[in-house]
C-alpha cells in the first residue's frame, strides 16, 4: 500500500518534480510552436560525419564502442545515449561505405546494438552492406575487452574511433591507441573521473551531459530539443537554489538545509 | 519484424517498468511486500543477463571458428582464444560435476585458473595505463596555449603537494594542492555532476514517454 514519501527522500521526490515539470513544460513549449529553442553546437557530434569521411577516404574502418555499460548498471542511460549515436554513426557509415565495427561490452546491449545497426543500414538504403560480423564481441570483463578493443584498433589500424558510454580506466587505453594509430578519435562520458582522460587524448570530447543531449541533437527534433531547453531552466533552479542556500546558511537560517538533509 | 513488436511494445515496456520503478523508490517502504515484488521484478534482469551472456559465448565462438575456417586475418588468434574459452569451460564444468558446486567460480580448479592465470594477467594489462599516463601527460602538458599552460602549472604544483619531497622543501606545497583540490576542482567537478544529473533526469523522461527512440534504431523516414 501506498502511504507516503519513503522517509529521506521528499526533497528528493520535490525536486525530482521540479526539474520534470520544467522538462515537461519545455517540451510542450516546442511541440507546440510556442517556443523555438536553438541549442549550441557539440563539436564533437558535428565531427562524427567527418570522421566517417576520412575514414572513407583511407579506406580504413571505424571503431564504435559503447563502454562498460550493461541494462543492468546504474550508468545504463550512457550506455543508452550511446547506442542513440551508434545509430546515427552507422546511417553515415552506411552512406558513405565505411567499414564499422562495433564492440560490445555487454552481451545484453549486444542484440540492441545489431538492431540499431541493421535499421541504420536499412534507413541509408543500404540494408545488404549490414555485416554482422562487424559487431564482435569480446568477453565482458574490463580489461581484457579494453586490451581486445586495442588489439583490433592496432590490427585494423582504424581511421577514426568513436567511444560514446560510461568508461572507466580502460578510457584512456583506448584513446591513446587511437592516437598512435592516428585515428581521428571522438570520445563521451558522463563518468566525470574519465572526462579528463577524453579531453586529453580525444579530438574531440562530450562532457558529461553533453552525451546524455546527444540523441535529441542528433535528431533533429524541435520536440526532444525542447527538453534540452528544460534542462537549462532546471540548471538555473538548481543554482538559484545554491545561492538561496548559501545566503540563509550565512544568515544562520537552517531550515533549507535541514529539509534537503545537508 | 513488424513496427509493433520493434518499436511499440518496448516503448510500452520502458513506460510501464520506469513508472514501476518511481513508484517503488518513492512510494512503497522498504521490506513491504509490494517493494519486495518489484525487487522481483528486477531480479528478471539476471535471467536476461544470463541469457544474454549464452548469445555473447555463441557470437564470440561464431566469429572466431568462421574466421579461422576461412583462414582470415589473424586466423591464429582466433584458434588461442577458442581454445582457451573451452579449456576453461572444461574447467568449470568438471569443477561442478565432481566437487558439486553450481557455482563455477566456486570450484578449486576453476578458481585456481582465475587467481593465477586471469587475475595475474588483468592486473598485467592494468599496470599498463600508467604508461599510457605517462604518454597523455607529456602531450596535455606541453606550453602550447594558456589552457594547456595552466594545466602544466597546476599539475606541477599538485605533484609537489603529493610527493613528499614538495612537502619537505616547502610546507606550503601540500596546502596549495589540497586548496586546488577542494575548491576549485571541487567546484568544476559539482558543476558537471549537476549537469549530469539533471541530463540523465531529462533522458529518462524523453524515453519514458517514447519522445526519444534513438536507442531503438533510427526510424525509417
Amino acid at each position: 500500500m501506498i502511504y507516503g514519501i519513503n522517509d529521506g527522500l521528499v526533497a528528493s521526490f520535490v525536486l525530482l518534480i521540479v526539474v520534470v515539470a520544467e522538462g515537461l513544460i519545455a517540451l510542450y513549449l516546442s511541440r507546440t510552436g510556442k517556443a523555438h529553442p536553438k541549442i549550441r553546437k557539440i563539436a564533437g557530434l558535428e565531427a562524427i560525419e567527418e570522421a566517417i569521411g576520412r575514414a572513407t577516404e583511407m579506406g580504413r574502418p571505424i571503431a564504435y564502442t559503447t563502454g562498460l555499460g550493461g541494462i543492468r548498471d546504474q550508468v545504463y542511460y550512457q550506455t543508452i545515449a550511446g547506442l542513440s549515436i551508434l545509430g546515427y554513426t552507422a546511417e553515415l557509415a552506411a552512406k558513405y561505405n565505411a567499414r564499422l565495427i562495433y564492440f560490445p561490452y555487454d552481451p545484453t546491449i549486444m542484440p540492441m546494438a545489431i538492431d540499431v545497426m541493421e535499421q541504420a543500414y536499412l534507413r541509408a538504403g543500404k540494408p545488404e552492406a549490414f555485416n554482422r560480423d562487424n559487431v564482435q564481441y569480446l568477453g565482458g570483463d574490463q580489461f581484457p575487452w579494453a586490451f581486445g578493443v586495442l588489439g583490433a584498433i592496432y590490427r585494423e589500424q582504424t581511421a577514426a574511433n568513436i567511444h560514446m558510454g560510461p568508461f572507466w580506466a580502460e578510457s584512456l587505453i583506448l584513446a591513446e591507441a587511437g592516437f598512435y594509430t592516428g585515428a581521428i578519435q571522438i570520445a563521451g562520458t558522463a563518468n566525470y573521473h574519465q572526462i579528463q582522460f577524453f579531453v586529453v587524448a580525444a579530438d574531440y570530447a562530450l562532457i558529461g551531459e553533453e552525451l546524455m543531449a546527444a540523441g535529441a541533437y542528433l535528431s533533429k527534433d524541435p520536440t526532444q530539443i525542447g527538453s534540452l531547453w528544460g534542462s537549462d531552466w532546471a540548471k538555473i533552479t538548481t543554482v538559484a537554489l545554491l545561492i538561496l542556500g548559501v545566503i540563509l546558511t550565512a544568515a544562520g537560517v537552517t531550515q533549507l538545509l535541514d529539509f534537503f538533509a545537508l | 519484424m513488424s513496427l509493433v513488436v520493434k518499436r511499440y511494445i518496448p516503448l510500452v515496456i520502458t513506460f510501464i517498468m520506469g513508472i514501476i520503478m518511481v513508484i517503488a523508490t518513492y512510494f512503497l517502504a522498504p521490506g513491504t511486500p509490494e517493494r519486495d515484488a518489484t525487487t522481483l521484478l528486477t531480479g528478471a534482469v539476471d535471467v536476461i543477463v544470463a541469457t544474454a551472456g549464452v548469445i555473447g559465448l555463441i557470437v564470440l565462438l561464431r566469429h572466431h571458428g568462421v574466421n579461422i575456417s576461412r583462414r582470415g586475418k589473424y586466423w591464429k588468434y582466433s584458434t588461442i582464444t577458442i581454445i582457451g574459452v573451452i579449456l576453461y569451460l572444461i574447467v568449470g564444468l568438471y569443477g561442478v560435476a565432481t566437487q558439486g558446486r553450481y557455482l563455477m567460480l566456486a570450484s578449486e580448479h576453476f578458481a585456481w585458473v582465475y587467481n593465477t592465470i586471469y587475475t595475474s594477467m588483468d592486473a598485467t594489462i592494468f599496470s599498463l595505463l600508467a604508461f599510457f599516463i605517462a604518454s597523455a601527460a607529456y602531450r596535455a602538458f606541453r606550453l602550447r596555449s594558456l589552457e594547456s599552460s595552466i594545466l602544466l602549472f597546476v599539475g606541477a604544483l599538485m605533484l609537489l603537494g603529493r610527493a613528499p619531497i614538495g612537502g619537505a622543501t616547502w610546507s606550503g606545497f601540500p596546502d596549495i594542492s589540497t586548496w586546488l583540490l577542494n575548491v576549485p576542482n571541487a567546484a568544476g567537478n559539482r558543476a558537471i555532476t549537476i549537469g549530469i544529473a539533471i541530463g540523465a533526469i531529462l533522458l529518462a523522461i524523453r524515453q519514458l514517454m517514447g519522445v526519444e527512440r534513438g536507442y531503438l534504431g533510427p526510424e525509417r523516414s
